[in-house]
Protein backbone atom coordinates (compact mmCIF):
# COMPACT_ATOMS: atom_id res chain seq x y z
CA UNK A 1 0.00 0.00 0.00
CA UNK A 2 1.38 3.19 -0.99
CA UNK A 3 1.48 6.39 1.24
CA UNK A 4 -0.83 8.15 -1.09
CA UNK A 5 -3.55 5.48 -0.23
CA UNK A 6 -2.67 5.16 3.54
CA UNK A 7 -2.88 9.11 3.36
CA UNK A 8 -6.55 9.14 1.88
CA UNK A 9 -7.67 5.77 4.56
CA UNK A 10 -6.21 8.23 7.40
CA UNK A 11 -8.22 11.09 5.97
CA UNK A 12 -11.17 9.16 5.50
CA UNK A 13 -11.11 7.94 8.95
CA UNK A 14 -10.30 11.42 10.19
CA UNK A 15 -13.53 12.97 7.66
CA UNK A 16 -15.75 10.07 9.40
CA UNK A 17 -14.58 10.66 12.85
CA UNK A 18 -13.56 7.05 13.49
CA UNK A 19 -10.01 8.56 14.82
CA UNK A 20 -9.20 8.21 18.66
CA UNK A 21 -8.75 11.90 20.30
CA UNK A 22 -5.30 11.07 20.13
CA UNK A 23 -5.03 10.36 16.37
CA UNK A 24 -6.74 12.95 15.43
CA UNK A 25 -5.02 15.68 17.71
CA UNK A 26 -2.11 14.09 15.90
CA UNK A 27 -3.24 14.57 12.33
CA UNK A 28 -5.03 18.15 12.82
CA UNK A 29 -1.57 19.21 14.09
CA UNK A 30 -0.02 17.90 10.52
CA UNK A 31 -3.36 19.45 8.68
CA UNK A 32 -1.87 22.73 10.18
CA UNK A 33 1.66 22.73 8.80
CA UNK A 34 0.63 20.97 5.44
CA UNK A 35 -1.96 23.06 3.52
CA UNK A 36 -1.94 20.15 0.90
CA UNK A 37 -3.02 17.75 3.25
CA UNK A 38 -5.92 20.20 4.31
CA UNK A 39 -7.16 20.71 0.91
CA UNK A 40 -6.89 16.77 0.16
CA UNK A 41 -9.48 16.76 3.93
CA UNK A 42 -11.64 19.46 3.19
CA UNK A 43 -12.28 17.41 -0.48
CA UNK A 44 -13.02 14.52 1.43
CA UNK A 45 -15.20 15.94 3.75
CA UNK A 46 -17.37 17.47 1.03
CA UNK A 47 -17.46 14.40 -1.22
CA UNK A 48 -18.29 11.73 1.93
CA UNK A 49 -21.94 13.00 2.59
CA UNK A 50 -22.61 12.50 -1.47
CA UNK A 51 -20.48 9.31 -1.41
CA UNK A 52 -22.65 7.85 1.63
CA UNK A 53 -25.83 8.78 -0.10
CA UNK A 54 -24.50 7.38 -3.33
CA UNK A 55 -24.08 4.02 -1.13
CA UNK A 56 -27.28 4.34 0.46
CA UNK A 57 -28.99 4.77 -2.85
CA UNK A 58 -27.29 2.06 -4.78
CA UNK A 59 -28.19 -0.05 -1.30
CA UNK A 60 -31.69 0.60 -1.49
CA UNK A 61 -31.37 0.43 -5.21
CA UNK A 62 -29.90 -2.96 -4.62
CA UNK A 63 -32.20 -4.19 -2.22
CA UNK A 64 -35.51 -2.54 -3.92
CA UNK A 65 -34.68 -4.75 -6.68
CA UNK A 66 -33.85 -7.98 -5.02
CA UNK A 67 -37.31 -7.41 -3.40
CA UNK A 68 -39.05 -6.41 -6.08
CA UNK A 69 -37.57 -9.51 -7.90
CA UNK A 70 -38.62 -11.80 -5.00
CA UNK A 71 -41.81 -10.14 -5.44
CA UNK A 72 -41.61 -11.16 -9.32
CA UNK A 73 -40.42 -14.39 -8.65
CA UNK A 74 -43.78 -15.15 -6.18
CA UNK A 75 -45.98 -13.91 -8.75
CA UNK A 76 -44.64 -15.86 -11.61
CA UNK A 77 -44.72 -18.67 -9.39
CA UNK A 78 -48.25 -18.15 -7.70
CA UNK A 79 -50.89 -19.91 -10.34
CA UNK A 80 -53.72 -17.26 -11.49
CA UNK A 81 -56.91 -17.82 -10.56
CA UNK A 82 -57.90 -19.43 -13.88
CA UNK A 83 -55.11 -22.17 -13.05
CA UNK A 84 -56.33 -22.62 -9.58
CA UNK A 85 -59.24 -22.90 -10.96
CA UNK A 86 -59.09 -25.41 -13.42
CA UNK A 87 -56.32 -27.18 -10.58
CA UNK A 88 -59.56 -27.12 -8.42
CA UNK A 89 -61.96 -28.61 -11.36
CA UNK A 90 -59.02 -31.37 -12.61
CA UNK A 91 -58.64 -32.76 -9.05
CA UNK A 92 -62.30 -32.56 -8.33
CA UNK A 93 -63.19 -34.39 -11.61
CA UNK A 94 -60.01 -36.73 -10.76
CA UNK A 95 -61.87 -37.71 -7.22
CA UNK A 96 -65.50 -37.98 -9.05
CA UNK A 97 -64.32 -39.75 -11.85
CA UNK A 98 -62.69 -42.09 -9.26
CA UNK A 99 -65.30 -42.68 -7.30
CA UNK A 100 -67.53 -42.74 -10.21
CA UNK A 101 -65.49 -45.75 -10.92
CA UNK A 102 -65.55 -47.40 -7.70
CA UNK A 103 -69.38 -46.82 -7.48
CA UNK A 104 -69.56 -48.89 -10.95
CA UNK A 105 -67.57 -51.20 -9.97
CA UNK A 106 -70.03 -52.02 -6.97
CA UNK A 107 -72.54 -52.05 -8.90
CA UNK A 108 -71.14 -54.39 -11.13
CA UNK A 109 -70.28 -57.00 -8.72
CA UNK A 110 -73.71 -56.74 -6.83
CA UNK A 111 -75.26 -57.05 -10.06
CA UNK A 112 -73.41 -59.88 -11.20
CA UNK A 113 -74.06 -61.39 -8.21
CA UNK A 114 -77.65 -61.12 -8.07
CA UNK A 115 -77.41 -62.11 -11.77
CA UNK A 116 -75.87 -65.36 -10.74
CA UNK A 117 -78.40 -65.76 -7.50
CA UNK A 118 -80.63 -65.34 -10.00
CA UNK A 119 -79.32 -68.37 -12.98
CA UNK A 120 -78.68 -70.29 -9.97
CA UNK A 121 -81.34 -70.41 -8.22
CA UNK A 122 -84.78 -68.23 -9.82
CA UNK A 123 -85.87 -65.27 -8.57
CA UNK A 124 -86.42 -65.51 -4.71
CA UNK A 125 -89.99 -66.83 -3.40
CA UNK A 126 -90.70 -64.55 -0.47
CA UNK A 127 -94.12 -63.45 0.78
CA UNK A 128 -97.37 -64.50 0.75
CA UNK A 129 -98.38 -67.29 -1.72
CA UNK A 130 -102.35 -66.81 -1.17
CA UNK A 131 -104.60 -65.57 0.74
CA UNK A 132 -104.42 -68.23 3.42
CA UNK A 133 -100.50 -69.56 3.35
CA UNK A 134 -97.52 -67.73 3.75
CA UNK A 135 -94.43 -69.10 1.96
CA UNK A 136 -91.19 -68.33 1.95
CA UNK A 137 -88.03 -70.56 0.43
CA UNK A 138 -84.38 -70.47 1.56
CA UNK A 139 -81.94 -72.11 -0.78
CA UNK A 140 -79.15 -75.07 0.75
CA UNK A 141 -75.83 -76.12 -0.31
CA UNK A 142 -76.89 -76.94 -3.86
CA UNK A 143 -76.52 -74.59 -6.76
CA UNK A 144 -78.62 -76.54 -9.21
CA UNK A 145 -81.79 -76.56 -6.90
CA UNK A 146 -84.23 -74.65 -8.32
CA UNK A 147 -88.06 -73.74 -6.45
CA UNK A 148 -90.83 -71.86 -7.54
CA UNK A 149 -94.21 -71.48 -5.53
CA UNK A 150 -98.27 -72.00 -7.14
CA UNK A 151 -101.28 -71.92 -5.93
CA UNK A 152 -103.89 -74.35 -6.57
CA UNK A 153 -106.97 -72.33 -6.25
CA UNK A 154 -109.67 -75.19 -7.40
CA UNK A 155 -107.79 -77.26 -4.61
CA UNK A 156 -107.11 -74.19 -2.32
CA UNK A 157 -103.51 -75.15 -1.66
CA UNK A 158 -99.99 -73.77 -2.49
CA UNK A 159 -97.75 -75.67 -3.54
CA UNK A 160 -94.02 -75.76 -3.92
CA UNK A 161 -92.49 -77.42 -7.30
CA UNK A 162 -88.26 -78.23 -6.69
CA UNK A 163 -86.19 -79.17 -9.25
CA UNK A 164 -82.64 -79.83 -9.59
CA UNK A 165 -83.15 -82.45 -6.47
CA UNK A 166 -81.70 -85.81 -7.48
CA UNK A 167 -84.32 -88.76 -6.39
CA UNK A 168 -82.48 -91.55 -8.24
CA UNK A 169 -83.26 -94.55 -5.92
CA UNK A 170 -80.10 -96.61 -4.85
CA UNK A 171 -80.38 -99.70 -5.18
CA UNK B 1 -137.29 -78.72 32.58
CA UNK B 2 -135.03 -80.57 34.77
CA UNK B 3 -134.46 -83.27 31.81
CA UNK B 4 -133.65 -80.45 29.21
CA UNK B 5 -131.36 -78.98 31.46
CA UNK B 6 -129.47 -82.37 31.79
CA UNK B 7 -129.54 -83.05 27.82
CA UNK B 8 -127.81 -79.99 27.14
CA UNK B 9 -125.01 -80.55 29.43
CA UNK B 10 -124.67 -84.28 28.22
CA UNK B 11 -124.65 -82.92 24.49
CA UNK B 12 -122.36 -80.54 25.72
CA UNK B 13 -119.63 -82.58 26.95
CA UNK B 14 -120.42 -85.09 24.03
CA UNK B 15 -119.69 -82.13 21.69
CA UNK B 16 -116.46 -81.43 23.88
CA UNK B 17 -114.71 -85.24 23.71
CA UNK B 18 -115.70 -85.22 19.82
CA UNK B 19 -113.78 -82.13 19.23
CA UNK B 20 -111.38 -81.54 21.69
CA UNK B 21 -109.66 -78.05 21.99
CA UNK B 22 -106.47 -78.25 19.83
CA UNK B 23 -103.18 -77.91 22.22
CA UNK B 24 -101.69 -74.66 21.30
CA UNK B 25 -98.84 -75.66 21.86
CA UNK B 26 -98.83 -78.47 19.07
CA UNK B 27 -99.93 -79.51 15.55
CA UNK B 28 -100.22 -82.77 14.00
CA UNK B 29 -99.00 -83.64 10.60
CA UNK B 30 -99.59 -86.49 8.42
CA UNK B 31 -97.29 -86.39 5.09
CA UNK B 32 -98.41 -88.51 1.80
CA UNK B 33 -95.60 -89.09 0.35
CA UNK B 34 -96.15 -90.08 -3.14
CA UNK B 35 -94.18 -91.36 -6.19
CA UNK B 36 -95.27 -90.03 -10.09
CA UNK B 37 -94.22 -91.26 -13.01
CA UNK B 38 -95.90 -91.10 -17.06
CA UNK B 39 -95.58 -94.99 -17.16
CA UNK B 40 -99.44 -95.43 -17.13
CA UNK B 41 -102.61 -93.68 -15.88
CA UNK B 42 -103.77 -94.49 -12.91
CA UNK B 43 -103.86 -92.78 -9.43
CA UNK B 44 -103.49 -95.31 -6.46
CA UNK B 45 -107.11 -95.71 -4.94
CA UNK B 46 -104.92 -94.67 -1.17
CA UNK B 47 -104.45 -91.40 -3.05
CA UNK B 48 -108.39 -90.84 -4.11
CA UNK B 49 -109.22 -87.86 -1.99
CA UNK B 50 -106.34 -86.12 -3.63
CA UNK B 51 -106.77 -87.07 -7.54
CA UNK B 52 -108.16 -83.46 -7.79
CA UNK B 53 -104.77 -82.40 -6.72
CA UNK B 54 -102.11 -84.69 -8.51
CA UNK B 55 -104.19 -84.22 -12.00
CA UNK B 56 -102.17 -81.45 -14.27
CA UNK B 57 -99.49 -81.76 -12.73
CA UNK B 58 -97.48 -82.83 -15.39
CA UNK B 59 -97.62 -87.16 -14.27
CA UNK B 60 -100.16 -89.81 -15.26
CA UNK B 61 -99.63 -92.33 -12.82
CA UNK B 62 -99.73 -91.96 -8.88
CA UNK B 63 -98.18 -94.38 -6.18
CA UNK B 64 -98.60 -93.57 -2.31
CA UNK B 65 -95.16 -94.32 -1.18
CA UNK B 66 -96.17 -94.46 2.62
CA UNK B 67 -97.86 -91.89 4.92
CA UNK B 68 -95.91 -90.40 8.06
CA UNK B 69 -98.10 -88.64 10.96
CA UNK B 70 -96.29 -87.49 14.01
CA UNK B 71 -97.17 -84.30 16.50
CA UNK B 72 -95.03 -82.16 17.34
CA UNK B 73 -94.37 -79.52 20.24
CA UNK B 74 -92.99 -76.04 19.36
CA UNK B 75 -89.65 -76.41 18.31
CA UNK B 76 -89.58 -80.65 18.10
CA UNK B 77 -88.86 -81.89 14.93
CA UNK B 78 -89.71 -85.00 12.54
CA UNK B 79 -86.99 -86.38 9.98
CA UNK B 80 -88.30 -89.39 7.23
CA UNK B 81 -86.92 -90.22 4.37
CA UNK B 82 -88.49 -89.54 0.86
CA UNK B 83 -86.41 -91.22 -1.97
CA UNK B 84 -82.63 -92.16 -2.60
CA UNK B 85 -80.65 -90.29 -0.30
CA UNK B 86 -83.20 -87.59 -0.41
CA UNK B 87 -85.24 -87.22 3.30
CA UNK B 88 -87.32 -84.36 5.04
CA UNK B 89 -87.68 -82.62 8.22
CA UNK B 90 -90.38 -80.59 9.68
CA UNK B 91 -90.17 -78.29 12.55
CA UNK B 92 -93.25 -77.04 14.29
CA UNK B 93 -92.61 -73.58 15.34
CA UNK B 94 -95.68 -71.82 17.03
CA UNK B 95 -99.58 -71.00 16.34
CA UNK B 96 -100.45 -67.52 16.17
CA UNK B 97 -104.13 -66.66 15.40
CA UNK B 98 -104.74 -70.12 14.17
CA UNK B 99 -102.00 -69.86 11.31
CA UNK B 100 -99.08 -73.16 12.11
CA UNK B 101 -95.96 -71.96 11.49
CA UNK B 102 -93.65 -74.80 10.43
CA UNK B 103 -90.54 -75.32 8.64
CA UNK B 104 -89.93 -78.38 5.73
CA UNK B 105 -86.28 -78.83 5.32
CA UNK B 106 -85.37 -81.30 2.56
CA UNK B 107 -81.91 -83.03 2.50
CA UNK B 108 -79.96 -84.85 0.08
CA UNK B 109 -77.57 -87.44 1.85
CA UNK B 110 -76.06 -85.09 4.53
CA UNK B 111 -76.67 -81.57 3.25
CA UNK B 112 -79.17 -79.48 3.52
CA UNK B 113 -80.91 -78.41 -0.22
CA UNK B 114 -83.77 -76.56 -0.02
CA UNK B 115 -86.02 -75.22 3.34
CA UNK B 116 -89.48 -73.85 3.14
CA UNK B 117 -91.42 -71.85 5.94
CA UNK B 118 -95.16 -71.91 5.70
CA UNK B 119 -97.76 -70.16 8.05
CA UNK B 120 -100.69 -72.46 7.75
CA UNK B 121 -104.50 -72.21 8.77
CA UNK B 122 -104.94 -75.40 11.34
CA UNK B 123 -106.67 -78.02 9.21
CA UNK B 124 -105.04 -76.41 5.84
CA UNK B 125 -102.66 -78.85 3.32
CA UNK B 126 -100.13 -77.80 1.45
CA UNK B 127 -97.95 -80.19 -0.87
CA UNK B 128 -94.06 -79.99 -2.28
CA UNK B 129 -92.99 -81.55 -5.31
CA UNK B 130 -90.01 -82.75 -6.66
CA UNK B 131 -89.83 -82.52 -10.12
CA UNK B 132 -87.44 -84.98 -12.20
CA UNK B 133 -88.23 -87.83 -14.49
CA UNK B 134 -89.86 -89.57 -11.62
CA UNK B 135 -91.58 -87.06 -9.57
CA UNK B 136 -92.06 -87.41 -5.30
CA UNK B 137 -94.90 -85.45 -3.97
CA UNK B 138 -95.15 -84.28 -0.38
CA UNK B 139 -98.86 -83.90 0.61
CA UNK B 140 -99.04 -82.02 4.25
CA UNK B 141 -101.42 -81.91 6.09
CA UNK B 142 -101.62 -79.84 8.98
CA UNK B 143 -103.84 -80.53 12.10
Amino acid sequence: MDRKTLIEIEMGRYVDGEMSPHERAALEKRLAAEPELRRLADELAALRPRVAEAMRAAAGSIEGERIWRNVAERIAARPSALETFLDGFRLFFQRRVAVGIAATAIVLVAALLVVNALVRHGPPVIGTASAETEVTIEYGDNPDVVATVDQDTKAGIVIVSVDGIDLSEVD
Amino acid sequence: MRTAAWLVVVLGLAVGLAAPPARADEAAFTVTIVKATNDGDSIDPALEQFAGLLKNRGYTNFTKIGTVAFALKEKETRKFGVAGNVSAEIEYLNEVNNRVAFKCRVFEGGRKALEVSYSIPRGGKTMVVFRGQVAYMLIIEIR
